[in-house]
């Protein structure tokens, strides 16, 4: 049997001023684009907490993508302000555990549905490279999640009886 | 260094001083005043790192205004520093009284935390609590990835790295929110809880050590959130407890200065 290739899950906040209006001017515009983005529409890309990122990884997300308007451009002023710090410090975390490069952000106007297009593009790719979440992976071995070659099963058995 | 503390007593200059008393032969926090000034004869000066800043602040909730001295360090320090920029205790309020200043030749006589030396399977599988964030950035990052969640998936929930913690404060944790982290279940949900945390000691970690020490099942959180702290000074040019300015994630700034991170 042919191994099925890997379909990544992405979880993507889109800003329902911007970037949700670049998802629909694709969809009208008939623009092709790859099915693994799962979007969310939210108010403001200010509004995504940290939490919302690490929650969507803990169950089982293979990448996040957040989009928002352009700095300037915020629909509140200086929503963005935030989104940014809050983005670049939560890549560099997870980086550092481990997990970087799954969270991406990215300014996408209502008018650039081409962007858009490009963005989900390369990220889907992106992602598909770097395969499915380490996560899933170990999370298969829980709750001891073996690491390196789990003790003999069925020596331990035998022990017992 | 009694002396001195008696006679800001005596003269009213503190109203009282928070310090550590001993106790069937433990240091226990106790609250030296002017009523019990033959106390302070029993002051203990070297005792274990344990955050009294927690304490200062509970009092100075329930009594503002009071003039208050605490045993610490530069730490402590730090800490007021953190609490005070979160409204928690009034900086003026509160005099920190470092033994070091009073008899430098005893310094360093006082207890310090030791780092255990990691057993085999923790040095094959998860990761060395003495190493630097340098060493971890090294790895490569799947090994990196592994060994953080060996070391994360030892958690038993039990919440000492927050309850010990002199910077958590809020009345409404995270970790305990129910939409977010499942509380009363164990096995802990890896690695949001402590993903959690570490975002929520951005900006606010003053890197006293004393999560990991209190950390029954030996995690590197003092690494852990000492990368927080170098991320929020390379991206955010912000040290904790030393700047006075809010921390920046809790500000919006007056413009954008970081870049976006390319897709490739």
């Amino acid at each position: 049997m042919k191994a099925e290739p890997f379909e990544p899950k992405i979880l993507a906040f889109f800003c329902n001023w911007c970037t949700y209006g670049a998802a629909d001017l694709a969809g009208v515009s008939r623009l092709q684009y790859p099915p693994n983005v799962r979007p969310i529409r939210v108010m403001c890309s200010a509004t995504v907490s940290p939490h919302h990122v690490l929650r969507a990884f803990q169950s089982g997300a293979d990448g996040v993508l957040v989009g928002g308007c352009h700095v300037g451009d915020c629909h509140y002023i200086y929503g963005n302000y935030m989104t940014i710090k809050r983005i670049r410090f939560l890549q560099e975390l997870l980086e550092f555990v481990g997990l970087g490069e799954r969270l991406h952000l990215e300014w996408i106007s209502s008018a650039e549905a081409q962007k858009f297009v490009q963005v989900v593009t390369e990220f889907t790719l992106k992602i598909k490279e770097l395969g499915p979440s380490p996560l899933t992976v170990l999370s298969k071995g829980l709750p001891a999640m073996a690491l390196s070659s789990p003790p003999p099963r069925e020596n331990a058995r035998a022990a017992v009886g | 260094m009694r002396e001195q503390i008696r006679s800001w007593l005596e003269s009213g200059e503190m109203d009282a001083f928070l310090g550590f008393k001993e106790v069937e032969g433990h240091p226990i926090p106790h609250l030296f005043s002017k009523a019990n000034l033959a106390e302070l004869e029993g002051l203990i000066v070297n005792a274990p790192r344990y955050p009294l800043e927690t304490l200062v602040a509970e009092m100075l909730q329930s009594q503002p205004g009071m003039k208050l001295g605490v045993l610490g360090d530069e730490t402590t320090r730090r800490a007021l520093n953190v609490l005070s920029i979160w409204n928690q205790v009034s900086p003026e309020s509160v005099r920190v009284i470092d033994p070091d200043q009073f008899a430098p030749e005893e310094k360093g006589a006082r207890k310090v935390f030791r780092v255990s030396e990691p057993g085999p399977v923790k040095l094959e599988r998860g990761i060395d609590n003495r190493l630097g964030v340098d060493a971890i950035q090294a790895l490569d990052g799947d090994d990196r990835v592994r060994r953080w969640m060996y070391e994360f998936q030892k958690c038993i929930k039990c919440y000492g790295c927050r309850n010990i913690c002199p910077v958590c404060f809020c009345k409404e944790c995270s970790l305990e929110h129910q939409d977010l982290i499942s509380t009363g279940t164990v096995l802990t949900e890896v690695p949001i809880f402590h993903l959690v945390r570490a975002v929520h000691m951005a900006g606010r970690c003053i890197d006293c050590g004393m999560c990991e020490q209190a950390c029954p099942a030996d995690i590197p959180l003092r690494l852990l959130y000492r990368k927080v702290n170098s991320i929020v000074m390379e991206l955010f040019d912000y040290e904790n407890g030393l700047s006075s300015d809010q921390p920046p994630l809790s500000v919006l700034g007056e413009k954008v200065v970081l870049e976006l991170k390319p897709i490739h």
